[in-house]
């Protein structure tokens, strides 16, 4: 699991984040939600320990900057993270050698072949189109089998197999006790599998639902998103 | 036109507000404003005897070779992607609007020769020396970065008049290319060949060949050589016939690629969005470095290391697939540079030499592969020691550093007749400036990598880059002086700049657990 405990990311004068906290259990899936400049990617990157932030963030109980936290993180950026002059395959090599894997060619086939790469092996990162980069970013942060996975609106860019074939990884990362988080703007495409959605509005959060079905009354994702954004939209 | 001209006074206005509202660039644009002053008033009051003052014709010849250099360098563009006048938001906006091609062809060029114009403000700082050295005027210096501003237009409209012509058949643009690549090849031949007749005398040969009569006639470069060398001895028929003729180029090649292709859209499209993804990852903070078009790919793996030695053999397959041998083009384009320097400043000596590759360097390390490592997540994100990995990081660049300080004084010192000790001191104060100048990168990152504004972090680069390599010149200037050795200098630089960047280092080295992800 994750924790996220009244983390606080200034940049000047502008708050991205303000005093965000929540959870994320095992095997749990949780997703953020908001429109554009909410504060999203900025507490994904605080978890990943991109950013310098004020506040407390553990994952699996070692604080997220410490090489423990580093080696059950798995992070998949907003925009994919190639290298130009190294093949497909070299990506995975280099993750296996930095995180010191063992018996990683077997996951890593595995990995190319769901993300129909295997043809692609030998392409160096340059020669990739964007969604092909995006498939090689989700692969090297899947290799060392994370405990945390964080994706930071992954399916854009991506083909209809591939967004198909991820939305299984959600799942399987949950059933195999991951904590994961998902940051999106595609209401549509999380609603099969979510826990817990967040929706932040500027800066923080606005509004927490969980997912449980069948419950009478109670407002579907969608329609508490619209009832919060764009409620406070306009009333600002 | 309304629509044009309301675009271009429009965008003119805002980035002046831009300007006013942003105060970080509006002090780096006083404080270059400044310094030119400063430079022109202090270099203006310094009395200049005529017999300390050299050749002009020197002058001439480097005016020669750096208009020749960006003339190729820039119409070469015409063979890949071509060149465009244009930004993406005119390529989606203008292009679609119901206003003449030949209107929006002619609103292009005027914001190029405006890019053209900012593009020379460099040239302007290179005042000081070339007045001590030969005495020029204000208004001849304006003369050479108005000669450079055209020669950079010119260049930009051959590349689009290129790729408008060839783009379209293989045949035809080997054809061009070829024969270009001939042209520059016959005029070097024409410049290096009398070289060989008189070995006794390399620079006054070169300067001959360079100053001979017929180089006036070479389009471009030579025409808009030939009006500078006008205005230096004022002769004002050169001044017209060299800018006369760069004219009627223009114009002819306005009329090719108006009359040549009716739909020059497609053309400059390409190099649009190639322009266009290089300046987005450039404000996105992402150091693309310059690849070969076609790479082979060779053997594949990575290769060796574990935990964060990873990054350093990961950056030695970069490096070859770079087709880096030793050093990448652009080093290799800056130790060229300083040869030739050491070539013609042999009077200067040693330190001026030193001094000139100094300045050149810091470009030359801000560089490194380290640094574009810094802009992905993986650095950050990887389960290892921060310090190993920033050292692991650094490996390349540091070697790099030591390779490049062999070849630039190894030969340096031998044009310059320096003894070995001078040139061994020579070599290990350009290491201690190298190692100096990449811990003033790194600790720019780890005081300023909150800061959003790139421009702000820039001046405050070369700032802090001032202030720690201040006290070892002070430092080598007093061992000089004081014990009379020129090695004796250079060694108490590197020291300083050694110890200093051990100590940035350390107190830096946690800097990867710190440091914002730099891709804002």
């Amino acid at each position: 699991m994750f924790q996220v405990r009244g983390v606080t990311k200034r940049y000047g004068k502008v708050v991205a984040n303000d005093s965000i906290c929540f959870d994320v259990k095992d095997g749990e899936i949780a997703v953020l939600l908001g429109p554009n400049g909410a504060g999203k990617s900025t507490i994904i990157k605080c978890i990943a320990g991109l950013l310098r932030f004020e506040g407390e963030i553990d994952l699996c109980g070692y604080p997220n900057k410490s090489l423990e936290a580093k080696a059950l993180l798995g992070y998949i950026p907003e925009m994919p993270a190639v290298y130009d002059l190294l093949t497909v395959s070299e990506h995975l090599e280099f993750i296996a050698r930095a995180y010191q894997l063992t018996d990683w060619e077997g996951y890593a086939d595995e990995l190319l072949s769901r993300f129909e790469l295997t043809d692609k092996k030998d392409k160096l990162g340059k020669e990739l189109s964007k969604g092909m980069q995006q498939k090689v970013s989700i692969c090297c942060a899947l290799l060392h089998r994370p405990k945390v996975a964080i994706f930071d609106e992954p399916l854009v860019g991506l083909d209809p197999h591939a967004i198909k074939e991820l939305k299984d990884i959600f799942v399987e990362l949950k059933q195999a006790g991951a904590s994961v988080l998902i940051s999106t703007h595609m209401l549509d495409s999380v609603e099969d599998y979510w826990d817990v959605a967040h929706i932040m509005m500027n800066g923080s959060f606005a509004a927490t639902k969980f997912n449980r079905p069948g419950q009478e009354g109670e407002k579907t994702l969608e329609e508490l998103f619209f009832d919060i954004t764009e409620r406070k939209d306009a009333a600002r | 036109m309304k629509g044009l001209r309301y675009l271009f006074f429009t965008t003119l206005k805002n980035s002046i507000k831009q300007l006013v509202k942003n105060p970080a660039k509006l002090v780096m644009v006083l404080v270059f404003v400044l310094l030119i002053g400063l430079m022109v008033v202090s270099s203006l009051a310094a009395p200049l005897s005529a017999d300390e003052l050299r050749d002009p014709k020197e002058l001439s010849a480097m005016v020669l070779v750096l208009y020749g250099f960006m003339f190729f360098l820039g119409s070469n563009n015409g063979f890949s992607s071509g060149a465009s006048f244009y930004s993406m938001a005119d390529v989606n906006l203008l292009f679609s609007c119901p206003i003449s091609q030949k209107k929006i062809l002619v609103y292009g060029l005027i914001r190029q020769l405006q890019t053209s114009l900012l593009l020379g403000f460099f040239l302007i700082f290179q005042y000081g020396w070339l007045y001590n050295t030969y005495g020029i005027s204000v208004g001849a210096m304006l003369a050479i970065l108005l000669g450079y501003c055209a020669v950079t237009f010119c260049s930009q409209l051959t590349a689009m008049t290129i790729y408008s012509f060839t783009s379209a058949d293989e045949g035809r643009k080997r054809m061009v290319k070829y024969t270009m690549r001939g042209v520059f090849l016959v005029l070097l031949a024409a410049v290096a060949l009398p070289l060989l007749e008189n070995t006794q005398d390399l620079l006054g040969g070169a300067l001959k060949s360079a100053t001979a009569p017929w180089v006036n006639f070479i389009p471009i470069f030579g025409w808009l050589t030939a009006a500078v060398t006008g205005v230096l001895a004022g002769n004002w028929v050169l001044v017209a016939a060299g800018a006369g003729a760069t004219v009627v180029f223009v114009l002819l090649m306005l009329v090719l690629v108006t009359r040549m292709h009716a739909d020059f859209y497609e053309d400059v499209l390409k190099a649009t969005e190639v322009s266009f993804s290089a300046i987005t990852s450039k404000k996105e903070g992402q150091l693309r470095e310059t690849v070969p078009k076609n790479i082979k790919t060779g053997a594949v793996g990575i290769g060796g290391g574990s935990g964060a030695s990873a990054f350093y053999y990961k950056h030695k397959v970069e490096n070859r697939r770079a087709r880096v041998f030793l050093l990448d083009t652009t080093s290799l384009v800056f130790v060229g540079t300083i040869w030739l320097f050491s070539f013609f400043m042999r009077d200067g000596g040693l330190v001026a030499v030193f001094a000139f590759a100094t300045y050149m360097q810091i470009f030359s390390v801000s560089m490194g592969r380290w640094l574009r490592e810094l802009t992905l997540p993986y650095v950050y994100l990887v389960p290892a020691g921060a310090f190993q990995k920033l050292l692991a990081i650094c490996r390349e660049t540091i070697l790099k550093i030591c390779v490049e300080a062999v070849l630039v004084f190894l030969p340096a010192g031998l044009i310059l007749q320096a003894k070995p000790l001078e040139i061994a001191a020579c070599i290990f104060a350009r290491i201690g400036f190298g190692v100096l100048f990449m811990a003033g990168n790194i600790l720019i990152e780890r005081i300023l990598g909150t800061l959003t504004s790139k421009t702000l972090i820039l001046f405050l680069y070369f700032l802090i880059l001032i202030v720690l390599a201040a006290p070892g010149v002070v430092l080598g200037v007093i061992v000089g002086i004081f014990l009379s050795s020129t090695a004796l200098a250079f060694a108490a630089m590197a020291v300083w700049n050694l110890g200093a960047s051990i100590l940035i280092f350390y107190l830096c080295r946690d800097i990867l657990n710190y440091a914002e992800l730099n891709n804002k």
